[in-house]
């Protein structure tokens, strides 16, 4: 049984990447005028001069026919070649082993904390229902989701590294520390990392309390709960044992989604702060084309969601014994 | 628990910024991160914002004055046949390895050879290297007005000793090329030559483009330091000619991402200097918060246009885009778009900036100014034979309603800005006018196409000379040129035929000033009158320098006589900006006038 | 059907909507949810007709703080923002419930078909969305702009839809699997009452409130999505677009560093999105509650 939905995720990823390699060798557009344009405004040489050394810095010819290539990249991501950067002639892998980690780190840390909080924020306002806790939830829920992620990072950014000068403006660790496990520079880290974990989690922490608070809301409202506090239980062990278990479920593969969906990296993180992350790249391989790195690139988000919602579907199924059973 | 939580903060708070005891100079700038960075300045990746610190110019060009300032040459020669460079004989690259004539020879066939460099191998015929500090650029035949300005022009970033084992392949490219051209002028076909290029071309890029050396290896008085993804250490050599006067011992370079980020720098003072295009009022609020900041807008020589697709109906009609000309409110168009740029009083390929130096005054009052005359617009259009119905639209004499759009590119927000603006002109006028927005990779084609009615564009570059701008528009390899369909014969002032791509042609031969003006006058002449674009603003760089917190000692400038928070750059400051900003600091630097502040 | 029977079907509709209308001046979530929907829609129905549009320009007027002339101050060149909120209004407000019905209608068929149905059309449908929720967009998007213009809401809804539908319909399928088994379905199916019965009366109820609260999200989803088709040359540019003034308000005009002339730019779109979805999620919550009386009973 196992088995088989490993294979049939396996098989997902394939049919993905497929699709996604043939859309985007699909995508039209000529890099070069806009590559061009934009060297020759920021430099400020002519726009002649810039398209020739566009030419030929970038664009390339794939001279084989599609299907060819197409052979040639599933066999090699078959035995774990994810290919050459065809614009940076640096292996893919490289590049995704430098800049995955701190997307990882980042992501994870804010996704925890905002999970962590706004779960039990969530929990909170179900079972004080009537009281402010709600509106104030939803409310602060309705402003997060409408104003932008750039909007907060850069609020925050105006308050705590430009005004207050407690956090540095940008970037995952200063240029002056030596990478590696000493004191000075994980502190050097963890300074440069408040903010942005601080940005995403206020953003995201509203989501997560109303998915909750919807759950537990429901829960409540069963039978067995009401029975439970006929019996006298204490307050605590309904909230944990009873409604807690039983609401967190949704949720917790909400998280491994989310989880998986980090893989893409953050465009908020990375473009406010300058964290080096996988989203630079990825901008930048669509940009100048780069096919192989942007399979490589789409392999993770497409791996990582297809994978978070594998590992969603059995955890739910383990947590939930009423899934298991099957026609 | 509280205490210990307070403890790990005060502990993380207190290990502060790493305080640097040296002296730093801050600005902005852009590379590609770490692993894809590389010291190849031919490759993707290479280089990045180090360029102008750790290379250098033959001779730095004062485009305003019009000098030519010494960097890594002493002086010139220049004849009839050819122009004779001597270099200064005690620099080194930074491996150690003395810089000599050898070094500029390799720079300019291997750049030539990669990125075709026409502007400069058209018009020399070969380079020669009597000795270890002359280089000699043999002229071509055909003769260029621009060809010096553009050799000083480059960058010498290949020193033999490291890209000498790719000359032969790129003297055999260069020289080929130069065949290429030849017989493309002469009419003769090329095509075998062509493949015989291709074959050699083709495994010359690869193998370059291949070679990934950790660090640049640079000629100029700053080395490469660290380099993370958000900033760029640059350090001063101390075994170059300018480590004495140079009082900085590095240079910083943060990541430049967008303008909003740069303004909170610029706000947290720890920038120096750097140009984001800013509003008027965030000026002013950045003066407000740092009272050192100074705001300096500098002519950016490139005009933003409206372009006429002169395929369609009625664009191709004179009188419809003269009329449009005079509905059109260039000024207010200018406010919106790019507040500090400068309005384009005459629509004629030539920058404001540079209209009084290369036109006569007597030939300025022809010009037509193009003033918002709304009585005039519509007399134009009712001479073709439009109407206007009775809710105000106009219709073509057919009975068409005319209805427009207007395509500007995605991530220009001031062409957008622009686009939308002239859209809402026309549109309260009665030409019906949307705006759409292209995305980047989609606008080169949607204008080489021909898919569009009128277009947001870059009007002219013409940073050295106007000649610049009118190859641009009426060279038949211009952009413009080829993105208007607009016919490069017309008809002159007094009826006699005007063939404005040999206009050109004449123009970039002619070394006599005189003579250059008159063919510019007349090319003024028939842009203006025939409007292939309508140009309407000149883009400013709106440079933004603190003065006095890290480093003082900048060039003259004043405070703008009428406009508050503006300053205006003194003449060395014009020169330095206009040309290059970042290599400017260095020479300035160099020079022992831009210090730290003690 | 007799007469009779026709005015005691209409006699239990009116009694119904009266209790409907009872429940909702009672409940004051739903009556200030109410409340404020009725609000917008009213603006972007009657709105545009009432108010005049002046998009002309007016630099010397810019970032102005609310006033007589201008009740929410002016824009970045000196435009009334109140006037291009309610021009704006008609085309979001209508653009974003579109995609919303259009995204919760497909997902509610997809994820209640695999839920309820299971077996192989579980299987392919699921394999269906997975494919769909990991396909870049971004080389579909830029085919569709380099070959489409759109100027009606119905093919703007529908092209933003096609993004927002995929998860929705991954949760409702997995809320159905649970709700499968409980018992009271297990009664009606023993009970014979009929798929199509079971389906909408039985199962959806209690996926409602998952489906209200998503609807709500998506709906505010496709109004700032809007402005991405923009960019990308889908749909022409129009500044009234509130996704498209709180744009301008964040990256271009720098309103956020012009205090306090810049907070209307800033504030008034955000404060009309985030109002709208607020008083939508609280209409969703009260609805919630008319549908599952559970809910009401917890206090």
């Amino acid at each position: 049984m196992l088995v088989q939905r490993i294979a049939i995720a396996l098989f997902t990823i394939i049919v993905s990447l497929t699709i996604a390699f043939f859309l985007v060798r699909s995508m039209p557009g000529d890099i070069i005028y806009s590559l061009a344009a934009d060297k020759a405004s920021s430099e400020g040489i002519p726009f002649d001069v810039a398209v020739e050394e566009v030419k030929g810095m970038y664009g390339l010819v794939e001279d084989q026919p599609l299907y060819k290539q197409y052979f040639t990249y599933i066999s090699h991501l078959c035995k774990g070649d994810l290919g050459i950067s065809v614009q940076y002639l640096v292996p893919v892998s490289k590049i995704i082993v430098t800049a995955l980690p701190w997307t990882i780190f980042v992501c994870s840390v804010s996704l925890l904390f905002s999970f962590a909080l706004g779960t039990l924020l969530g929990m909170l306002t179900a079972w004080k229902r009537r009281t402010f806790l709600d509106p104030l939830v939803s409310a602060y829920a309705s402003i997060t989701d409408a104003t932008p992620d750039y909007l907060t990072a850069l609020v925050l950014l105006v308050i705590f590294a430009v005004n207050l000068k407690w956090f540095p403006l940008r970037g995952a660790y200063s240029v002056d520390q030596t990478p590696g496990f000493n004191l000075a520079f994980i502190v050097d880290v963890l300074r440069h990392a408040a903010l942005p974990i601080l940005a995403y989690t206020i953003e995201s922490l509203g989501g997560w309390a109303l998915i909750m608070k919807s759950n537990a809301v429901h829960v409540l409202g069963e039978d067995f709960v009401t029975a439970a506090r006929a019996r006298g239980l204490p307050d605590r062990r309904i909230v944990v044992s009873y409604v807690g278990r039983n609401a967190l479920l949704p949720s917790v593969t909400g998280l491994a989604i989310a989880f998986g969906g980090m893989l893409g990296g953050s465009a908020l993180i990375e473009s406010v702060f300058a964290y080096p992350g996988i989203g630079f790249f990825f901008a930048k391989a669509v940009a100048l084309r780069d096919y192989p790195l942007i399979q490589g690139l789409l392999l993770l988000t497409v791996g990582g969601i297809i994978v978070a919602n594998f590992l969603a579907d059995i955890l739910y199924a383990l947590l939930d014994p009423r899934v298991r059973r099957q026609r | 628990m509280w205490r210990k939580c307070c403890t790990v903060l005060f502990v993380l708070l207190s290990v502060g910024v790493v305080a640097s005891s040296e002296t730093v100079f801050r600005t902005l700038g852009g590379w590609d991160m770490p692993p894809a960075y590389n010291g190849n300045p031919f490759a993707p990746g290479g280089v990045g914002a180090a360029n102008d610190y750790i290379y250098g110019y033959l001779f730095f060009n004062n485009v305003i004055s019009g000098s030519f300032e010494p960097w890594l040459a002493t002086s010139f020669e220049e004849t009839p046949d050819s122009l004779v460079v001597h270099l200064r004989n005690d620099l080194t690259w930074e491996d150690g390895v003395p810089f000599t004539s050898r070094d500029v020879y390799t720079s300019f066939y291997v750049g030539g050879a990669i990125s075709t460099w026409k502007e400069v191998w058209k018009y020399v015929d070969r380079i020669e290297t009597p000795d270890d500090y002359t280089v000699v650029f043999h002229w071509a035949p055909e003769k260029s007005i621009l060809a010096k300005t553009f050799i000083f022009d480059k960058w010498i970033r290949a020193p033999y000793h490291i890209y000498g084992r790719w000359l032969d392949e790129a003297v055999t490219i260069v020289t080929l090329r130069k065949t290429i051209w030849e017989k493309e002028a002469a009419g003769e076909d090329t095509t075998s030559l062509e493949a015989a290029l291709d074959a050699v071309f083709g495994p010359f890029r690869e193998s370059l483009r291949a070679y990934k050396p950790e660090r640049p290896i640079g000629v100029g008085p700053f080395k490469l330091g660290k380099v993370t993804a958000d900033e760029m250490v640059l350090v001063k050599r101390p075994d170059t000619p300018w480590a004495e006067t140079i009082q900085f011992d590095e240079i910083r370079v943060g990541r430049f991402t967008t303008n909003e980020l740069a303004w909170a720098a610029f706000r947290a003072g720890e920038v120096d200097i750097e140009k984001p295009t800013t509003p008027e009022d965030v000026v002013a609020s950045l003066i407000a918060a740092q009272p050192n900041l100074r705001h300096i807008p500098v002519p950016d020589f490139a005009s933003f246009a409206l372009v006429f697709n002169q395929e369609r109906y009625p664009f191709s009609e004179k009188a419809f885009r003269q009329a449009l000309a005079y509905v059109i409110d260039r000024d207010k168009v200018r406010t919106i778009a790019l507040r500090y740029g400068s309005t384009v009083e005459y629509p004629c390929g030539l920058l404001p900036s540079s209209l009084e130096q290369w036109t006569r005054p007597e030939f300025r009052t022809q010009l037509n100014s193009y003033p918002v005359d709304l009585a005039k617009a519509e007399e134009l259009l009712e001479g073709l034979g439009m109407y206007k119905d009775s809710s105000g639209y106009w219709h073509s004499p057919d009975g068409a309603l005319l209805e427009f759009e207007i395509t500007a590119r995605e991530g220009y927000t001031d062409w957008i800005m622009a686009a939308d603006e002239i859209a809402r002109q026309l549109t309260d006028f009665g030409i019906k006018t949307t705006t759409r927005i292209v995305k980047g990779e989609l606008f080169g084609p949607t204008l080489s196409g021909k898919d569009y009615d009128m277009t947001i564009e870059f009007g002219v570059f013409a940073k050295f000379h106007p000649v610049q701008g009118y190859t641009r528009l009426y060279w038949p390899t211009g952009w413009i040129a080829r993105i208007s369909g607009a016919p490069l014969q017309c008809v002159g002032p007094d009826g006699e035929p005007l063939d404005l791509k040999a206009l050109t042609d004449e123009l970039m031969a002619t070394p006599d000033k005189s003579a250059q003006m008159d063919l510019i006058e007349k090319l003024a002449w028939a842009t203006n009158e025939y409007l292939p674009v309508l140009e309407f603003l000149e883009k400013r760089a709106q440079f933004l320098i603190l003065d006095g917190v890290r480093a003082a000692g900048w060039p003259e400038y004043s405070p703008h006589p009428t406009e508050p928070n503006v300053w205006v750059p003194g003449p060395e400051m014009l020169d330095k900006f206009g040309y290059n900003w970042r290599f400017a600091t260095v020479m300035w630097m160099a020079e022992g006038t831009l210090v730290p502040v003690r | 059907m007799g007469t009779g029977a026709v005015w005691s079907r209409a006699h239990e509709s009116l009694a119904s909507f009266l209790h409907f209308v009872n429940f909702v001046m009672r409940n004051r979530r739903a009556l200030v949810g109410f409340v404020i929907t009725s609000f917008f829609l009213f603006m972007a129905a009657i709105g545009p007709l009432v108010v005049p549009l002046d998009l002309s320009s007016n630099y010397s007027e810019r970032f102005q703080l609310p006033s007589l002339k201008h009740p929410l101050g002016t824009d970045w060149i000196g435009r009334d923002i109140l006037q291009q909120l309610v021009h704006g209004s008609r085309d979001c407000i209508v653009t974003a419930l579109l995609t919303g019905i259009f995204a919760v209608g497909i997902a509610v068929v997809v994820g209640i078909l695999a839920g309820f149905v299971g077996g192989w059309v579980d299987v392919v449908l699921m394999r269906l969305i997975d494919v769909l929720l990991t396909i870049p967009q971004f080389p579909i998007m830029m085919v569709f702009a380099a070959v489409f213009r759109v100027k009606d809401p119905i093919s703007i809804g529908a092209i933003l839809a096609m993004w927002m539908w995929a998860g929705l319909a991954r949760a409702i399928r997995a809320q159905i699997l649970v709700l499968r088994e409980r018992e009271f379905i297990e009664a009606a199916q023993v009970l014979r009452l009929g798929t199509w019965h079971i389906l909408f009366h039985e199962l959806m109820p209690n996926v409602m409130s998952y489906i209200v609260l998503n609807f709500v999200r998506i709906v505010r989803g496709g109004l700032t999505a809007s402005v991405g088709l923009m960019f990308l040359g889908l749909i022409p540019y129009s500044p009234t677009n509130w996704g498209v003034m709180l744009n301008m308000a964040v990256f271009q005009s720098g309103a956020i560093y012009i205090m306090p002339g810049g907070l209307p730019y800033l504030l008034v779109p955000m404060g009309a999105i985030i109002l709208f979805q607020y008083g939508a999620l609280c209409l969703a919550y009260g609805l919630e509650e008319w549908f599952n009386p559970r809910l009401r009973a917890h206090e």
